[in-house]
């Protein structure tokens, strides 16, 4: 399990920053999650997909517990102008349209931002963000529209990107 | 199918593929039928590759789970059980190339700190440096000297030319000012004794001192350190011992000059 968990720590840990949309407390789930992957290794059911299987732990483990100790520390309410977010790659320009697309994302409503993450970052299909999500195939729609429709509002507000496609 | 009856949630789904065939085959021709209804599927449209590609630049940036397990963190005392897997909160503070705050609204992009990628932009430049580029340079020590003036005036940081000049293995050639994002980049050009371009390179920096570290970069050798706010890199496409002594030359004439200002 270990060597699974190494393999895809970075997209867990891109998993963690987008439920909690907070560094510190990505970390602390990251880390919360691996661990609680390992105590349970017995129950991963060989053949399945292990990064699924450890996603599911960790957004258990964040709308079970975490959440709600990050809220009450006075976390998880970050005003989105301070959002702090890792600034990738050295072309300007590209970061610059990076820094804008994650930070639209991450403005999103929770439940929205999520669902956006599973199906079109992580490929996840309909049926498969709804089961993650225990949520209708009719819920995973109707988020998916109306965080589309306010990203592509944004798309036809933003001068900066006006340019560009989001 | 009457294209009022078609929801958002279905327009998506059709977007995303995920409609079944015949009820994809019915809203494609409701589209053609419908000027108002191509409107709301443009209203839905985004980009979502982008949505991936923005997503996917982060994960070089995931906190490096190569590194020991720290010693000293109580708060975490579980990390510690997970050894190399997870580090802690501060190692990912420091792998981070950059923290940007953005403000989506306005367009407006809070400049991002000095990074470490600065060495990497050095290093590719530093690549396209070949003997000829530098050959044919025969400064005075006049020229070099008020070169060296301008350039150390616009970086900020007074390198003097006696430091400059007496470096181990190579010849001074040629100051020139450069800039990595908003920052000024002096670039110091030297050829070793096979004419092989060596470069030292400074620029402003926040983060913190540390000592002389030989890297690689793009395949170049090279050595960097950070002292008092700048930020130092030697590079070039020679032996690493080479580029250690010229290194060690530069940082204790630096230090000895800083030494002299500030008694």
């Amino acid at each position: 399990m270990k060597e699974l968990l190494e393999g895809f720590y970075p997209r867990l840990w891109r998993y963690c920053l987008a439920l909690t949309r907070d560094l510190p407390a990505a970390e602390d789930l990251c880390q919360a999650a691996c661990l609680k992957a390992l105590e349970s290794a017995h129950q991963f059911q060989a053949g399945t997909h292990a990064d699924r299987w450890v996603f599911s732990i960790a957004k258990n483990l964040w709308y079970n517990t975490l959440r709600a100790e990050n809220v009450r520390r006075g976390g998880g309410l970050v005003p989105s102008d301070e959002l702090a977010l890792p600034a990738p790659g050295t072309d300007a320009e590209t970061n610059f349209f990076h820094a804008e697309v994650l930070k639209a994302v991450m403005d999103l409503p929770e439940a929205q931002r999520v669902t956006v993450f599973l199906v079109y970052v992580e490929g996840f299909s309909y049926k498969e963000a709804a089961e993650h999500l225990h949520i209708p195939i009719g819920t995973v729609m109707s988020r998916l529209a109306a965080a589309r429709s306010k990203l592509a509002a944004l798309k036809a507000t933003s001068g900066a990107a006006k340019q560009r496609t989001l | 199918m009457d294209s009022r009856s078609i929801t958002d949630e279905e327009l998506v789904a059709f977007l995303d593929g995920e409609l079944p065939p015949e009820q994809a085959k019915a809203v494609e021709q409701a589209l053609r039928d419908d000027p108002a209804l191509r409107a709301r599927l443009d209203a839905l449209t985004i980009d979502t590759d982008t949505v991936k590609s923005a997503f996917d630049s982060l994960l070089p940036l995931a906190p490096g789970h190569a590194e020991p397990a720290p010693k000293d963190s109580p708060s975490q005392p579980s990390s510690r059980a997970l050894g190399p897997l997870v580090s802690r909160r501060a190692a990912i503070a420091a792998s981070l190339a950059a923290v940007a705050a953005i403000g989506f609204a306005g367009g407006r992009l809070t400049a991002p700190m000095q990074s470490e990628d600065w060495r990497m932009a050095v290093a590719e430049y530093q690549l396209l440096y070949r003997s000829e580029t530098l050959t044919h340079l025969d400064p005075s020590p006049a020229e070099l000297e008020s070169e060296r003036a301008r350039v150390v005036a616009e970086l900020g940081l007074d390198i003097d030319g006696t430091a400059l000049r007496n470096v181990s293995g190579l010849r001074y050639r040629r100051a020139q000012i450069l800039g990595y994002e908003a920052a000024p980049l002096a670039q110091f050009a030297y050829l070793d004794s096979r004419n092989r371009p060596v470069a030292f390179c400074v620029t402003p920096t926040e983060a913190a001192s540390r000592p002389l570290e030989t890297q690689s970069f793009k395949g170049l050798a090279a050595v960097s350190w950070i002292a008092d706010g700048f930020a130092f890199l030697v590079i070039g496409d020679v032996p690493p011992a080479l580029l250690d002594r010229a290194a060690r030359d530069l940082s204790a004439s630096l230090a000895q000059a800083s030494r002299t200002k500030s008694s």
